[in-house]
Protein backbone atom coordinates (compact mmCIF):
# COMPACT_ATOMS: atom_id res chain seq x y z
CA UNK A 1 0.00 0.00 0.00
CA UNK A 2 1.32 3.37 -1.25
CA UNK A 3 1.90 6.22 1.12
CA UNK A 4 -1.06 8.18 -0.20
CA UNK A 5 -3.39 5.52 0.40
CA UNK A 6 -1.98 5.26 4.26
CA UNK A 7 -2.94 9.39 4.35
CA UNK A 8 -6.61 8.72 2.83
CA UNK A 9 -7.35 5.62 4.81
CA UNK A 10 -5.49 7.34 8.41
CA UNK A 11 -7.38 10.80 7.45
CA UNK A 12 -10.91 9.97 6.54
CA UNK A 13 -11.51 7.79 9.71
CA UNK A 14 -9.31 10.05 11.73
CA UNK A 15 -11.84 13.02 10.54
CA UNK A 16 -14.85 10.69 10.90
CA UNK A 17 -13.48 9.56 14.71
CA UNK A 18 -12.53 13.45 16.39
CA UNK A 19 -15.37 15.43 14.14
CA UNK A 20 -18.08 12.70 16.27
CA UNK A 21 -16.55 13.38 19.62
CA UNK A 22 -15.56 16.51 19.21
CA UNK A 23 -19.29 17.45 17.71
CA UNK A 24 -21.20 15.64 20.47
CA UNK A 25 -18.77 15.82 23.32
CA UNK A 26 -21.05 17.94 26.12
CA UNK A 27 -24.11 15.16 26.78
CA UNK A 28 -25.24 15.39 30.25
CA UNK A 29 -28.53 14.00 30.16
CA UNK A 30 -29.81 10.38 29.92
CA UNK A 31 -31.92 11.46 27.06
CA UNK A 32 -29.40 13.56 25.35
CA UNK A 33 -26.66 10.65 25.41
CA UNK A 34 -29.05 8.02 24.97
CA UNK A 35 -31.25 9.19 22.09
CA UNK A 36 -29.73 12.35 21.05
CA UNK A 37 -31.73 14.54 22.72
CA UNK A 38 -34.51 12.56 19.92
CA UNK A 39 -33.43 15.75 17.36
CA UNK A 40 -32.56 13.37 14.25
CA UNK A 41 -34.15 14.51 11.38
CA UNK A 42 -35.73 11.50 8.70
CA UNK A 43 -32.63 11.40 6.67
CA UNK A 44 -29.88 10.76 9.16
CA UNK A 45 -32.35 8.21 10.55
CA UNK A 46 -33.01 6.91 7.59
CA UNK A 47 -28.54 7.14 6.50
CA UNK A 48 -27.99 5.81 10.40
CA UNK A 49 -30.29 2.61 9.92
CA UNK A 50 -28.77 1.68 6.54
CA UNK A 51 -25.05 2.15 8.05
CA UNK A 52 -26.00 -0.15 11.47
CA UNK A 53 -27.15 -2.81 9.19
CA UNK A 54 -24.29 -2.67 6.38
CA UNK A 55 -21.53 -4.11 8.24
CA UNK A 56 -17.70 -4.70 6.75
CA UNK A 57 -18.70 -7.96 6.00
CA UNK A 58 -21.88 -6.55 3.37
CA UNK A 59 -18.84 -4.64 1.91
CA UNK A 60 -16.76 -7.77 1.52
CA UNK A 61 -18.75 -10.67 0.84
CA UNK A 62 -21.55 -9.02 -1.52
CA UNK A 63 -19.31 -8.23 -4.17
CA UNK A 64 -17.21 -11.98 -3.92
CA UNK A 65 -20.82 -13.51 -3.55
CA UNK A 66 -21.88 -11.94 -6.79
CA UNK A 67 -18.63 -13.02 -8.17
CA UNK A 68 -18.85 -16.68 -7.24
CA UNK A 69 -23.06 -17.26 -6.68
CA UNK A 70 -24.95 -13.84 -9.19
CA UNK A 71 -27.23 -11.56 -8.24
CA UNK A 72 -29.96 -14.38 -6.78
CA UNK A 73 -28.83 -12.77 -3.30
CA UNK A 74 -30.78 -9.56 -3.60
CA UNK A 75 -33.83 -11.37 -3.17
CA UNK A 76 -32.94 -11.58 0.40
CA UNK A 77 -33.84 -8.14 1.08
CA UNK A 78 -37.31 -8.18 -0.37
CA UNK A 79 -39.35 -8.50 2.84
CA UNK A 80 -37.73 -6.07 4.30
CA UNK A 81 -39.77 -2.75 2.83
CA UNK A 82 -42.89 -4.69 3.85
CA UNK A 83 -41.64 -5.70 7.02
CA UNK A 84 -40.89 -1.52 7.22
CA UNK A 85 -44.36 -0.80 6.74
CA UNK A 86 -45.55 -2.90 9.55
CA UNK A 87 -43.41 -1.49 11.96
CA UNK A 88 -44.76 2.25 11.09
CA UNK A 89 -47.94 1.13 11.12
CA UNK A 90 -47.53 -0.87 14.80
CA UNK A 91 -44.02 -0.35 16.67
CA UNK A 92 -43.03 2.71 16.01
CA UNK A 93 -46.60 4.83 17.39
CA UNK A 94 -46.32 2.59 20.51
CA UNK A 95 -42.64 3.05 21.36
CA UNK A 96 -43.42 7.28 20.72
CA UNK A 97 -46.66 6.77 22.85
CA UNK A 98 -44.78 5.09 25.85
CA UNK A 99 -41.84 7.70 25.74
CA UNK A 100 -39.21 4.33 25.78
CA UNK A 101 -35.49 4.34 25.84
CA UNK A 102 -35.12 1.14 25.05
CA UNK A 103 -37.66 -1.52 22.93
CA UNK A 104 -38.02 -3.65 26.28
CA UNK A 105 -39.19 -0.84 28.39
CA UNK A 106 -42.21 -1.84 26.67
CA UNK A 107 -42.33 -5.41 27.93
CA UNK A 108 -42.81 -4.36 31.65
CA UNK A 109 -45.93 -1.85 30.77
CA UNK A 110 -47.53 -4.39 28.47
CA UNK A 111 -46.75 -7.58 30.85
CA UNK A 112 -44.04 -6.95 34.08
CA UNK A 113 -40.53 -6.45 34.95
CA UNK A 114 -39.12 -10.21 34.74
CA UNK A 115 -40.28 -10.31 31.17
CA UNK A 116 -38.56 -7.02 30.20
CA UNK A 117 -35.68 -7.83 32.21
CA UNK A 118 -35.46 -11.40 31.14
CA UNK A 119 -35.69 -10.01 27.15
CA UNK A 120 -33.27 -7.12 27.79
CA UNK A 121 -30.95 -9.99 29.05
CA UNK A 122 -31.32 -12.45 25.77
CA UNK A 123 -30.56 -9.26 23.75
CA UNK A 124 -27.47 -8.76 25.87
CA UNK A 125 -25.97 -12.08 25.84
CA UNK A 126 -26.67 -12.70 21.95
CA UNK A 127 -25.59 -8.93 20.90
CA UNK A 128 -22.65 -8.92 22.98
CA UNK A 129 -21.04 -11.66 21.49
CA UNK A 130 -21.87 -10.33 17.53
CA UNK A 131 -19.92 -6.69 18.23
CA UNK A 132 -17.32 -8.91 18.68
CA UNK A 133 -17.31 -10.70 15.52
CA UNK A 134 -18.20 -6.79 13.79
CA UNK A 135 -15.05 -6.00 14.77
CA UNK A 136 -13.09 -9.58 14.13
CA UNK A 137 -14.53 -10.74 10.49
CA UNK A 138 -13.27 -7.79 8.46
CA UNK A 139 -10.24 -8.02 10.95
CA UNK A 140 -9.36 -11.34 10.29
CA UNK A 141 -9.81 -10.63 6.12
CA UNK A 142 -7.64 -7.22 6.44
CA UNK A 143 -4.56 -8.46 7.94
CA UNK A 144 -4.44 -11.89 6.49
CA UNK A 145 -4.56 -9.74 2.81
CA UNK A 146 -2.45 -6.69 4.33
CA UNK A 147 -0.64 -8.68 6.69
CA UNK A 148 -1.50 -6.08 9.28
CA UNK A 149 -1.23 -7.67 12.48
CA UNK A 150 -4.57 -8.96 14.01
CA UNK A 151 -4.45 -8.41 17.10
CA UNK A 152 -3.66 -4.49 16.41
CA UNK A 153 -6.35 -4.79 14.11
CA UNK A 154 -8.64 -5.46 16.19
CA UNK A 155 -7.23 -2.91 18.71
CA UNK A 156 -7.48 -0.15 16.45
CA UNK A 157 -11.01 -0.80 15.23
CA UNK A 158 -12.55 -1.43 18.52
CA UNK A 159 -10.62 1.42 20.50
CA UNK A 160 -11.90 4.05 17.66
CA UNK A 161 -15.60 2.97 18.06
CA UNK A 162 -14.88 3.19 21.63
CA UNK A 163 -13.33 6.89 21.65
CA UNK A 164 -16.57 8.36 20.02
CA UNK A 165 -18.82 5.86 21.42
CA UNK A 166 -18.16 6.68 25.24
CA UNK A 167 -17.63 10.46 24.53
CA UNK A 168 -21.71 11.08 22.30
CA UNK A 169 -23.55 8.49 22.96
CA UNK A 170 -26.23 7.97 20.31
CA UNK A 171 -25.76 11.56 18.91
CA UNK A 172 -22.01 10.40 17.78
CA UNK A 173 -23.17 7.58 16.48
CA UNK A 174 -25.35 9.25 13.68
CA UNK A 175 -23.05 11.90 13.04
CA UNK A 176 -20.33 9.51 12.00
CA UNK A 177 -22.69 6.98 10.25
CA UNK A 178 -23.50 10.11 8.67
CA UNK A 179 -20.08 11.15 7.27
CA UNK A 180 -19.44 7.16 7.14
CA UNK A 181 -21.88 6.25 4.77
CA UNK A 182 -20.79 9.18 2.46
CA UNK A 183 -17.28 7.18 2.26
CA UNK A 184 -19.16 4.38 1.28
CA UNK A 185 -21.35 5.43 -1.04
CA UNK A 186 -18.39 7.52 -2.74
CA UNK A 187 -16.15 4.27 -2.58
CA UNK A 188 -18.47 1.92 -4.20
CA UNK A 189 -19.56 4.88 -7.15
CA UNK A 190 -15.88 5.56 -7.58
CA UNK A 191 -15.39 1.85 -8.11
CA UNK A 192 -18.01 0.95 -10.30
CA UNK A 193 -16.82 3.75 -12.39
CA UNK A 194 -12.90 2.53 -12.61
CA UNK A 195 -15.39 -1.04 -13.43
CA UNK A 196 -17.02 0.62 -16.80
CA UNK A 197 -13.95 2.49 -17.37
CA UNK A 198 -11.60 -0.60 -17.51
CA UNK A 199 -13.87 -2.68 -20.14
CA UNK A 200 -12.36 -3.02 -23.66
CA UNK A 201 -12.85 -0.52 -25.77
CA UNK A 202 -15.46 -2.89 -28.10
CA UNK A 203 -16.97 -3.92 -25.15
CA UNK A 204 -20.18 -1.87 -24.13
CA UNK A 205 -21.83 -2.06 -20.53
CA UNK A 206 -24.48 -4.06 -22.11
CA UNK A 207 -22.22 -6.57 -23.39
CA UNK A 208 -20.71 -6.45 -20.18
CA UNK A 209 -24.15 -8.33 -18.40
CA UNK A 210 -24.66 -9.97 -21.17
CA UNK A 211 -20.87 -11.92 -20.72
CA UNK A 212 -21.95 -12.02 -16.69
CA UNK A 213 -25.41 -13.60 -17.95
CA UNK A 214 -23.47 -16.32 -20.14
CA UNK A 215 -22.28 -17.72 -16.69
CA UNK A 216 -25.59 -17.42 -14.91
CA UNK A 217 -24.45 -14.47 -12.61
CA UNK A 218 -27.48 -12.93 -13.99
CA UNK A 219 -29.77 -14.74 -11.72
CA UNK A 220 -31.85 -11.92 -10.06
CA UNK A 221 -35.21 -13.11 -9.75
CA UNK A 222 -35.77 -16.98 -9.21
CA UNK A 223 -39.27 -17.88 -9.38
CA UNK A 224 -38.73 -21.75 -8.21
CA UNK A 225 -40.36 -22.96 -5.38
CA UNK A 226 -38.05 -25.19 -4.26
CA UNK A 227 -37.29 -25.08 -0.34
CA UNK A 228 -33.64 -26.20 -0.65
CA UNK A 229 -32.90 -23.67 -2.88
CA UNK A 230 -31.31 -20.69 -0.45
CA UNK A 231 -32.68 -17.25 -2.13
CA UNK A 232 -35.67 -17.32 -4.17
CA UNK A 233 -38.46 -14.89 -4.45
CA UNK A 234 -40.99 -16.70 -2.21
CA UNK A 235 -37.78 -17.24 0.80
CA UNK A 236 -37.00 -13.53 0.27
CA UNK A 237 -40.82 -12.58 0.47
CA UNK A 238 -41.65 -14.54 3.41
CA UNK A 239 -38.41 -15.62 5.40
CA UNK A 240 -36.74 -12.14 4.24
CA UNK A 241 -39.89 -10.25 6.11
CA UNK A 242 -39.72 -12.36 9.53
CA UNK A 243 -36.13 -11.63 9.75
CA UNK A 244 -36.55 -8.14 9.11
CA UNK A 245 -39.24 -8.10 11.22
CA UNK A 246 -36.97 -9.44 14.20
CA UNK A 247 -34.24 -7.34 13.59
CA UNK A 248 -35.12 -3.79 13.10
CA UNK A 249 -38.59 -4.38 15.32
CA UNK A 250 -36.43 -5.83 18.57
CA UNK A 251 -32.67 -5.51 17.79
CA UNK A 252 -32.27 -1.96 20.28
CA UNK A 253 -29.29 -1.33 17.94
CA UNK A 254 -32.35 -0.58 15.60
CA UNK A 255 -34.59 0.77 17.42
CA UNK A 256 -32.54 3.00 19.13
CA UNK A 257 -31.79 4.65 15.98
CA UNK A 258 -35.62 5.45 14.79
CA UNK A 259 -36.22 6.42 18.54
CA UNK A 260 -33.56 9.43 18.34
CA UNK A 261 -35.70 10.91 15.67
CA UNK A 262 -37.51 14.41 16.32
CA UNK A 263 -41.11 13.15 15.85
CA UNK A 264 -43.17 9.58 14.84
CA UNK A 265 -42.98 11.66 11.72
CA UNK A 266 -39.32 11.74 11.26
CA UNK A 267 -39.10 8.06 12.62
CA UNK A 268 -41.39 6.48 10.18
CA UNK A 269 -39.83 8.92 7.10
CA UNK A 270 -36.19 7.45 8.02
CA UNK A 271 -37.67 3.56 7.99
CA UNK A 272 -39.88 4.42 4.51
CA UNK A 273 -36.74 5.86 3.29
CA UNK A 274 -34.75 2.62 4.40
CA UNK A 275 -37.71 0.50 2.61
CA UNK A 276 -37.14 2.76 -0.34
CA UNK A 277 -33.28 2.40 -1.06
CA UNK A 278 -31.86 -0.72 0.79
CA UNK A 279 -33.01 -3.23 -2.43
CA UNK A 280 -31.55 -1.00 -5.10
CA UNK A 281 -28.39 -0.37 -2.70
CA UNK A 282 -28.41 -4.01 -2.38
CA UNK A 283 -28.78 -4.28 -5.91
CA UNK A 284 -25.74 -2.01 -6.88
CA UNK A 285 -23.27 -3.93 -4.62
CA UNK A 286 -23.87 -6.68 -6.25
CA UNK A 287 -23.77 -5.24 -9.57
CA UNK A 288 -20.27 -4.01 -8.48
CA UNK A 289 -19.48 -7.45 -7.85
CA UNK A 290 -20.92 -8.93 -11.16
CA UNK A 291 -18.36 -6.25 -12.77
CA UNK A 292 -15.49 -7.38 -10.99
CA UNK A 293 -16.54 -10.97 -12.56
CA UNK A 294 -16.52 -9.05 -16.05
CA UNK A 295 -13.14 -7.54 -15.43
CA UNK A 296 -11.67 -11.04 -15.17
CA UNK A 297 -13.23 -12.40 -17.93
CA UNK A 298 -10.96 -9.69 -20.11
CA UNK A 299 -8.06 -10.05 -17.23
CA UNK A 300 -6.40 -13.21 -15.65
CA UNK A 301 -7.69 -14.05 -12.58
CA UNK A 302 -6.50 -15.74 -9.29
CA UNK A 303 -7.27 -19.67 -9.54
CA UNK A 304 -8.03 -19.10 -5.80
CA UNK A 305 -8.36 -15.35 -4.32
CA UNK A 306 -6.10 -15.16 -0.76
CA UNK A 307 -2.66 -15.07 -1.77
CA UNK A 308 -1.28 -16.38 1.37
CA UNK A 309 -3.08 -19.35 0.82
CA UNK A 310 -1.79 -20.34 -2.19
CA UNK A 311 2.06 -19.60 -0.85
CA UNK A 312 1.80 -22.28 1.54
CA UNK A 313 0.54 -24.64 -0.65
CA UNK A 314 3.23 -23.38 -3.87
CA UNK A 315 5.97 -24.21 -0.90
CA UNK A 316 4.38 -27.40 0.00
CA UNK A 317 4.76 -31.39 -1.79
CA UNK A 318 1.54 -30.63 -4.16
CA UNK A 319 3.49 -27.29 -5.73
CA UNK A 320 3.92 -29.56 -9.35
CA UNK A 321 0.64 -30.09 -9.01
CA UNK A 322 -0.58 -26.43 -8.63
CA UNK A 323 2.01 -25.40 -11.33
CA UNK A 324 -0.51 -27.55 -13.30
CA UNK A 325 -3.73 -25.96 -12.46
CA UNK A 326 -2.03 -22.45 -13.38
CA UNK A 327 -1.05 -23.89 -16.72
CA UNK A 328 -4.72 -25.23 -17.18
CA UNK A 329 -6.44 -21.49 -16.06
CA UNK A 330 -3.81 -19.97 -19.06
CA UNK A 331 -5.22 -21.94 -21.27
CA UNK A 332 -9.02 -21.72 -19.90
CA UNK A 333 -8.66 -18.16 -19.59
CA UNK A 334 -7.29 -17.27 -23.52
CA UNK A 335 -10.01 -19.60 -24.98
CA UNK A 336 -12.90 -18.12 -22.78
CA UNK A 337 -11.20 -14.81 -23.71
CA UNK A 338 -10.93 -15.66 -28.13
CA UNK A 339 -14.72 -17.27 -27.48
CA UNK A 340 -16.26 -13.98 -25.40
CA UNK A 341 -15.28 -11.59 -28.50
CA UNK A 342 -16.59 -14.20 -31.44
CA UNK A 343 -19.19 -14.03 -29.43
CA UNK A 344 -20.17 -10.14 -28.96
CA UNK A 345 -19.12 -10.42 -32.99
CA UNK A 346 -21.84 -12.76 -33.64
CA UNK A 347 -24.10 -10.91 -31.70
CA UNK A 348 -24.36 -8.33 -33.99
CA UNK A 349 -23.68 -9.39 -36.78
CA UNK A 350 -24.40 -13.48 -36.89
CA UNK A 351 -27.12 -15.46 -37.05
CA UNK A 352 -29.09 -16.35 -33.76
CA UNK A 353 -27.94 -20.47 -33.91
CA UNK A 354 -24.61 -18.74 -33.89
CA UNK A 355 -25.23 -16.96 -30.98
CA UNK A 356 -26.41 -19.82 -29.27
CA UNK A 357 -23.73 -22.31 -30.31
CA UNK A 358 -21.11 -19.28 -28.73
CA UNK A 359 -22.87 -19.12 -25.56
CA UNK A 360 -22.88 -22.58 -25.31
CA UNK A 361 -19.22 -22.91 -25.61
CA UNK A 362 -18.83 -19.90 -23.21
CA UNK A 363 -21.23 -21.59 -20.80
CA UNK A 364 -19.01 -24.84 -20.74
CA UNK A 365 -15.89 -23.27 -19.96
CA UNK A 366 -17.23 -21.43 -17.23
CA UNK A 367 -18.00 -24.62 -15.88
CA UNK A 368 -14.91 -25.54 -16.63
CA UNK A 369 -13.47 -22.83 -14.80
CA UNK A 370 -15.36 -23.95 -11.67
CA UNK A 371 -14.13 -27.40 -11.44
CA UNK A 372 -10.67 -26.30 -12.08
CA UNK A 373 -11.38 -23.65 -8.84
CA UNK A 374 -12.67 -26.55 -7.05
CA UNK A 375 -9.73 -29.07 -7.76
CA UNK A 376 -7.50 -26.12 -6.50
CA UNK A 377 -9.12 -26.40 -3.36
CA UNK A 378 -9.29 -29.93 -3.34
CA UNK A 379 -5.63 -29.19 -3.47
CA UNK A 380 -5.38 -26.49 0.14
CA UNK A 381 -7.08 -29.34 2.13
CA UNK A 382 -4.91 -31.93 1.31
CA UNK A 383 -2.13 -29.76 2.38
CA UNK A 384 -3.57 -28.73 5.58
CA UNK A 385 -7.17 -29.49 5.74
CA UNK A 386 -7.34 -26.73 8.43
CA UNK A 387 -7.05 -23.68 6.12
CA UNK A 388 -10.25 -22.07 4.89
CA UNK A 389 -11.05 -23.15 1.14
CA UNK A 390 -14.09 -20.74 0.61
CA UNK A 391 -12.04 -17.69 -1.01
CA UNK A 392 -15.52 -15.93 -1.24
CA UNK A 393 -14.76 -12.76 0.93
CA UNK A 394 -11.09 -12.21 -0.14
CA UNK A 395 -12.61 -11.60 -4.40
CA UNK A 396 -13.18 -7.85 -3.57
CA UNK A 397 -10.50 -6.95 -1.62
CA UNK A 398 -8.07 -8.81 -3.27
CA UNK A 399 -9.46 -6.91 -6.85
CA UNK A 400 -8.59 -3.94 -4.93
CA UNK A 401 -5.60 -3.73 -3.78
CA UNK A 402 -4.42 -5.31 -7.36
CA UNK A 403 -5.57 -3.51 -9.52
CA UNK A 404 -7.53 -0.34 -8.21
CA UNK A 405 -5.06 3.09 -8.51
CA UNK A 406 -3.34 4.53 -5.86
CA UNK A 407 -5.44 6.93 -3.95
CA UNK A 408 -8.76 4.58 -4.40
CA UNK A 409 -7.41 1.53 -2.42
CA UNK A 410 -7.18 3.95 0.74
CA UNK A 411 -10.93 5.32 -0.11
CA UNK A 412 -11.97 1.28 -0.22
CA UNK A 413 -10.48 0.46 2.77
CA UNK A 414 -11.78 3.35 4.36
CA UNK A 415 -15.10 1.70 3.21
CA UNK A 416 -14.51 -1.15 4.59
CA UNK A 417 -13.48 0.32 7.91
CA UNK A 418 -16.25 2.93 8.37
CA UNK A 419 -18.34 0.05 7.50
CA UNK A 420 -17.43 -2.03 10.70
CA UNK A 421 -16.85 1.11 12.97
CA UNK A 422 -20.71 2.21 12.10
CA UNK A 423 -22.18 -1.25 12.81
CA UNK A 424 -20.18 -1.63 16.03
CA UNK A 425 -20.68 1.64 17.42
CA UNK A 426 -24.19 0.97 17.22
CA UNK A 427 -23.93 -2.09 18.76
CA UNK A 428 -22.22 -0.95 21.62
CA UNK A 429 -24.43 2.26 21.91
CA UNK A 430 -27.52 -0.38 22.11
CA UNK A 431 -25.43 -2.39 25.03
CA UNK A 432 -24.93 0.27 27.33
CA UNK A 433 -28.66 1.55 27.08
CA UNK A 434 -30.12 -1.90 27.59
CA UNK A 435 -27.54 -2.35 30.56
CA UNK A 436 -28.48 1.03 31.72
CA UNK A 437 -32.00 1.39 31.87
CA UNK A 438 -33.28 -1.99 31.94
CA UNK A 439 -31.02 -3.53 33.53
CA UNK A 440 -28.97 -0.96 36.33
CA UNK A 441 -31.73 2.11 36.38
CA UNK A 442 -34.50 -0.44 37.28
CA UNK A 443 -33.09 -3.08 39.20
CA UNK A 444 -30.04 -1.48 40.87
CA UNK A 445 -29.85 2.37 41.09
CA UNK A 446 -30.92 4.12 43.76
CA UNK A 447 -34.18 6.15 43.51
CA UNK A 448 -33.24 9.85 42.48
CA UNK A 449 -29.91 9.55 41.24
CA UNK A 450 -29.38 11.93 38.64
CA UNK A 451 -28.89 12.11 35.35
CA UNK A 452 -25.59 12.99 35.39
CA UNK A 453 -25.11 9.66 37.36
CA UNK A 454 -26.82 7.43 34.58
CA UNK A 455 -24.52 9.09 31.81
CA UNK A 456 -21.62 8.48 33.33
CA UNK A 457 -22.85 4.94 34.06
CA UNK A 458 -23.93 4.71 30.42
CA UNK A 459 -20.37 5.76 29.38
CA UNK A 460 -18.58 3.06 31.52
CA UNK A 461 -20.99 0.51 30.17
CA UNK A 462 -20.17 1.75 26.69
CA UNK A 463 -16.59 1.51 27.93
CA UNK A 464 -17.07 -2.16 29.30
CA UNK A 465 -19.38 -3.74 26.64
CA UNK A 466 -16.43 -2.30 24.32
CA UNK A 467 -13.96 -3.89 25.88
CA UNK A 468 -15.24 -7.29 25.90
CA UNK A 469 -16.18 -6.58 22.15
CA UNK A 470 -12.06 -6.32 21.50
CA UNK A 471 -11.14 -9.12 23.59
CA UNK A 472 -13.75 -11.50 22.31
CA UNK A 473 -12.11 -10.59 18.74
CA UNK A 474 -8.72 -10.52 19.78
CA UNK A 475 -9.08 -14.11 21.43
CA UNK A 476 -11.71 -15.11 18.81
CA UNK A 477 -8.96 -16.93 16.55
CA UNK A 478 -8.76 -19.12 19.74
CA UNK A 479 -11.99 -20.83 18.00
CA UNK A 480 -12.55 -22.66 15.35
CA UNK A 481 -15.52 -21.29 12.54
CA UNK A 482 -16.25 -18.81 14.97
CA UNK A 483 -18.66 -17.00 12.67
CA UNK A 484 -21.17 -20.03 12.38
CA UNK A 485 -20.71 -20.24 16.71
CA UNK A 486 -21.99 -16.88 17.39
CA UNK A 487 -24.93 -17.37 14.08
CA UNK A 488 -25.79 -20.35 16.74
CA UNK A 489 -25.69 -18.61 19.64
CA UNK A 490 -27.93 -15.73 17.90
CA UNK A 491 -30.18 -18.32 16.52
CA UNK A 492 -31.05 -19.87 19.99
CA UNK A 493 -32.43 -16.65 21.48
CA UNK A 494 -33.31 -14.56 18.35
CA UNK A 495 -36.96 -16.59 18.41
CA UNK A 496 -37.67 -16.47 21.76
CA UNK A 497 -37.12 -13.14 21.55
CA UNK A 498 -39.78 -12.30 18.59
CA UNK A 499 -42.24 -14.33 20.07
CA UNK A 500 -42.40 -12.50 23.37
CA UNK A 501 -42.89 -9.12 21.06
CA UNK A 502 -45.13 -10.54 18.77
CA UNK A 503 -47.38 -11.75 21.87
CA UNK A 504 -47.14 -8.27 23.73
CA UNK A 505 -48.32 -6.18 20.03
CA UNK A 506 -50.83 -8.64 18.71
CA UNK A 507 -51.73 -11.57 21.15
CA UNK A 508 -53.63 -8.87 23.86
CA UNK A 509 -54.95 -12.21 25.65
CA UNK A 510 -51.61 -13.73 26.89
CA UNK A 511 -50.34 -11.83 30.07
CA UNK A 512 -47.33 -11.45 31.74
CA UNK A 513 -46.94 -14.66 33.98
CA UNK A 514 -47.87 -16.92 31.00
CA UNK A 515 -45.71 -14.84 28.34
CA UNK A 516 -42.43 -14.93 30.68
CA UNK A 517 -42.85 -18.76 31.58
CA UNK A 518 -43.60 -19.72 27.97
CA UNK A 519 -40.20 -17.77 27.12
CA UNK A 520 -38.62 -20.12 29.33
CA UNK A 521 -39.71 -23.17 28.32
CA UNK A 522 -39.34 -22.24 24.87
CA UNK A 523 -35.60 -21.18 25.34
CA UNK A 524 -35.35 -24.76 26.92
CA UNK A 525 -37.03 -26.57 24.06
CA UNK A 526 -34.44 -24.72 21.86
CA UNK A 527 -31.44 -25.56 23.48
CA UNK A 528 -32.73 -29.48 23.62
CA UNK A 529 -33.37 -29.09 19.70
CA UNK A 530 -30.12 -27.85 19.40
CA UNK A 531 -28.14 -30.57 22.03
CA UNK A 532 -30.01 -33.86 21.01
CA UNK A 533 -30.78 -33.32 16.94
CA UNK A 534 -29.21 -32.36 13.49
CA UNK A 535 -32.25 -29.48 13.00
CA UNK A 536 -30.50 -26.49 11.06
CA UNK A 537 -30.15 -23.33 13.09
CA UNK A 538 -31.81 -21.42 11.08
CA UNK A 539 -34.94 -22.98 11.86
CA UNK A 540 -34.34 -22.08 16.06
CA UNK A 541 -35.97 -18.66 14.81
CA UNK A 542 -39.27 -19.97 13.61
CA UNK A 543 -39.82 -22.53 16.57
CA UNK A 544 -38.49 -20.34 19.49
CA UNK A 545 -41.34 -17.72 17.99
CA UNK A 546 -44.13 -19.93 17.49
CA UNK A 547 -43.33 -21.86 20.66
CA UNK A 548 -43.52 -18.98 23.10
CA UNK A 549 -46.85 -17.95 21.12
CA UNK A 550 -48.47 -21.56 21.66
CA UNK A 551 -47.08 -21.95 25.10
CA UNK A 552 -48.05 -18.77 26.31
CA UNK A 553 -51.39 -19.28 25.00
CA UNK A 554 -51.97 -22.86 26.25
CA UNK A 555 -50.95 -21.33 29.89
CA UNK A 556 -52.98 -18.46 29.58
CA UNK A 557 -56.17 -19.94 28.89
CA UNK A 558 -55.82 -23.40 30.31
CA UNK A 559 -53.58 -23.52 33.50
CA UNK A 560 -53.89 -20.09 34.86
CA UNK A 561 -57.73 -19.54 33.87
CA UNK A 562 -58.50 -22.77 35.91
CA UNK A 563 -56.62 -21.37 38.85
CA UNK A 564 -58.91 -18.36 38.88
CA UNK B 1 -57.85 10.19 10.29
CA UNK B 2 -57.33 12.37 6.91
CA UNK B 3 -52.65 12.31 8.35
CA UNK B 4 -53.22 8.26 8.81
CA UNK B 5 -54.79 8.53 5.35
CA UNK B 6 -51.94 10.32 4.01
CA UNK B 7 -49.64 7.74 5.45
CA UNK B 8 -50.93 5.11 3.70
CA UNK B 9 -50.40 6.57 0.72
CA UNK B 10 -46.58 6.86 1.27
CA UNK B 11 -46.59 2.82 2.30
CA UNK B 12 -48.79 1.93 -0.96
CA UNK B 13 -45.79 4.31 -2.79
CA UNK B 14 -42.90 2.71 -1.10
CA UNK B 15 -44.65 -1.13 -1.64
CA UNK B 16 -45.52 -0.31 -5.50
CA UNK B 17 -42.05 1.36 -6.09
CA UNK B 18 -39.95 -2.45 -4.18
CA UNK B 19 -42.64 -4.29 -6.30
CA UNK B 20 -41.93 -1.75 -9.33
CA UNK B 21 -38.35 -3.08 -8.72
CA UNK B 22 -38.65 -6.43 -8.85
CA UNK B 23 -40.19 -6.19 -12.24
CA UNK B 24 -37.33 -5.09 -13.69
CA UNK B 25 -35.00 -7.02 -12.15
CA UNK B 26 -37.60 -9.96 -13.79
CA UNK B 27 -36.92 -8.20 -17.11
CA UNK B 28 -33.23 -7.87 -16.64
CA UNK B 29 -33.12 -11.95 -15.51
CA UNK B 30 -34.84 -12.73 -18.54
CA UNK B 31 -32.73 -10.64 -21.14
CA UNK B 32 -29.79 -11.08 -19.40
CA UNK B 33 -29.11 -14.63 -18.12
CA UNK B 34 -28.65 -16.87 -20.78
Amino acid sequence: MSQIDWIILCGVLGFIVLYGAWKTRKNENLDGFLLGDRSAKWWLVGLSVMATQASAITFLSTPGQAFSDGMRFVQFYFGLPLAMVVLCITFIPIYYKLKVYTAYEFLESRFDVRTRSLTSLLFLIQRGLAAGITIYAPAIILSSILNWNLTITNLVIGCLVIIYTVSGGTKAVSITQKYQMMVIFGGMVFTFMYLINSLPENVSFTDALHVSGLSGKMNVIDLSFDLNNRYTLWSGIIGGFFLALSYFGTDQSQVQRYLSARSIRESRMGLLFNAALKVPMQFFILLVGVMVFVFYQFNPAPVFFNDNTLNIVEESRLSPEMELKYQEYDELFRERNAQISEYLLVREEGSTQEVKEKALRIATLSRQEDRLREDVRGLITQVDPDIETNDRDYVFLHFILTQLPTGLIGLLLAVILSAAMSSTAAELNALASTTTVDLYKRLFAREGSSDRHYVFMSRMFTLSWGVIAILFAVFGNLYENLIQYVNIVGSLFYGTILGIFLVAFYVKKIGGKAVFLAAIISECIVFAIFAFTEVGYLWFNLIGCINVILLGYIIEKIILSNRK
Amino acid sequence: MKEERGWNKVYAFVLLWNALLILVFYIITKIFNH
